[in-house]
């Protein structure tokens, strides 16, 4: 809920001081993702400037810092929190995201073994076999694992109570509102 | 205490909180079905503590770790699947946090395979069974993630296990499951290799192949930088710990096209809906006794049976070398025995073969051995 809070706070800043906005933004992401945000920032801006569109800058800085917002709450949200606040409903999408690495590993030694028989990639009815054995064998362990240990009816509750770390998001968003809006008024 | 009656099977099978049981038979015999019954997931009387378990099952009291780790995790690292699992059931933070160590917050895929097992075993004990039941813990794994493995495994677990030499240290006491019936056998009687060739167990010594290859090379190919020749009737072996880089050395071989190679997971490897063509040729199949298996589907048949129709491939396929990759896993003495005459075939016919493996029962079958 706080990683929410902070995207809100920051994209209302956006509103106001686009730049302030994207340069908070760059704070949370890798080292080379900022550098490069800033190279198309700043390439971008020129074209724009140069084809006589300087007002459309601002919604490009916007759209980098949607992006990077996305980027933020996807790292900063806590799988406890997101199956709280849903009550333990959300528990097979973020078993399903678990899955998606070992399901394209899979995917990838199944191309290969195809190679290494000689079965030509576009043979969908060949290649498409094994594929889909595993999901489903994947399917009944998968369905195995949840009878066996979420034995039980969801107990979890949503803690609204901030943590410290919740704290220093809710300031960093109220100093990047703050200075957004003093810039602008 | 905790007492199993499966339905399908004659006897019973008694466990203390203060003793690991071991469970051995043949492929087949039925320790997986088992395993459920004790889950109460198939037919079977399961007594826990004096109470009839499966009137109302509690998973948290009678835990359950399967055979592959890969399809049991429901959290990408093992601190989140002890996230997801504290919503549901009481589960202890710190007790997977200490088995896990620093590799806590490390996504599963990253793991070593014993890290991969321990992840699974440590979301088992996070809810504090009273009793534990592990499905072939050492499947595929080298000495290293073997002993990172037992130093976890604790009291109150019933095992069922292949490779016999690696669980006997660990076990007080053992069930053997033969034509249909558990035998409670003597811990001593599974050191001799009559009895465990006999009962189709593994743990007996191999006899070497019997053949002598010529100097003719086949075929050619890199281990880590280094030229490694394959003579006309050689078995080469290369050994290596998990992860050390021998499945890599096999996809590397992927497009010689001198070396068929057979992969470690069979159903990632069958294209055809029979058995007949996938092989391609009778005569192969009638050699390998799979004649009259020919019209089924690959997926339906045993590991053992599977690992079959694969060589049986290779041998149809005129490779000039069959390279296979951890061939003996899953396998029992039986069929261990059978594979190594078919081996013994190939190398008959002047072909040669390429084994990677960390299996102290398949070493013994190569000329040479390679170490990574």
């Amino acid at each position: 809920m706080y990683v929410f809070s902070l995207a809100l706070l920051i994209y209302i800043s956006s509103l106001f001081q686009p730049l302030i906005a994207f340069v908070s933004t760059l704070v949370w992401n890798k080292r080379r993702i900022s550098l490069i945000e800033i190279f198309i920032a700043i390439i971008s801006s020129l074209i724009l400037f140069h084809l006589g569109k300087g007002y459309l800058v601002s919604f490009t800085l916007r759209a980098i810092t949607l992006v990077n917002l996305y980027l933020i709450s996807s790292q900063l949200v806590d799988i406890k929190s997101l199956i709280n606040l849903t009550k333990g409903r959300a528990v097979p999408v973020i078993v399903a995201m678990a899955y998606y690495p070992y399901f394209y590993d899979v995917v990838k030694d199944i191309a290969n073994y195809a190679k290494a028989r000689g079965v030509k990639i576009y043979r969908l009815d060949k290649i498409l076999l094994p594929i889909v054995v595993f999901i489903v064998k994947t399917a009944e362990d998968l369905y195995l694992t949840m009878t066996l240990k979420l034995n039980g009816k969801y107990k979890g509750k949503f803690e609204i109570k901030p943590r410290k770390n919740d704290i220093v998001l809710l300031i960093y968003g109220v100093v990047t509102i703050c200075l957004s809006l003093s810039l602008h008024f | 205490m905790l007492v199993v009656e499966p339905s399908f099977l004659k006897g019973k099978i008694e466990l203390q909180r203060e003793e690991v049981v071991g469970l051995f038979g043949r492929n087949g015999a039925g320790k997986t079905t088992l395993m459920m019954a004790t889950l109460c997931l198939t037919d079977g009387k399961v007594i826990l503590n004096g109470k009839d378990f499966c009137a109302k099952p509690d998973y948290t009291k009678v835990g359950y770790v399967s055979q592959n780790p890969s399809s049991q995790v429901l959290g990408d690292t093992c601190e989140d699947e002890i996230e997801i699992l504290s919503g549901f059931v009481d589960s202890d933070r710190e007790i997977a946090r200490k088995l896990m160590g620093n590799y806590f917050s490390v996504p599963f895929r990253k793991l070593s395979d014993g890290y991969k097992k321990r992840f699974v075993l440590s979301s088992a004990l996070s809810t504090h069974p009273e009793y534990l039941l592990i499905d072939e813990p050492f499947a595929n794994l080298d000495d290293e993630g073997i002993s990172t493995l037992i130093k976890v495994i604790p009291k109150g677990t019933l095992l069922s296990e292949h490779r016999v030499k690696q669980t006997l240290p660990l076990i007080d006491r053992s069930y053997l499951i033969k034509e249909r019936s558990i035998i409670e056998k003597d811990k001593s009687s599974f050191l001799d290799d009559d009895f465990l060739r006999k009962e189709g167990l593994r743990g007996f010594r191999i006899d070497p192949l019997e053949f002598k290859p010529s100097q003719e090379v086949l075929t050619q190919f890199k281990v880590k930088g280094a030229n490694i020749s394959v003579h006309k009737g050689e078995a080469v072996c290369i050994k290596g710990k998990n992860g050390s880089g021998k499945t890599t050395t096999l996809k590397g071989m992927i497009g010689k096209k001198d070396v068929y190679i057979v992969f470690q997971n069979p159903d990632l490897q069958f294209f055809n809906q029979t058995v007949r063509e996938e092989v391609k040729d009778d005569e192969v199949m009638k050699r390998l006794g799979l004649w009259k298996e020919a019209e089924r589907s690959p997926y339906s048949l045993s590991h053992g049976e599977k690992m079959k129709v694969l060589i049986g491939s290779a041998i149809s396929s005129r490779s000039a070398v069959i390279a296979m990759d951890e061939p003996a896993s899953g396998l029992d003495g039986f069929s261990l025995l059978e594979f190594r005459s078919i081996l013994q075939d190939v190398l008959e016919e002047g072909r040669g073969i390429i084994i990677t493996t960390n299996d102290d029962d398949v070493t013994p079958l190569c000329n040479r051995v390679i170490q990574i």
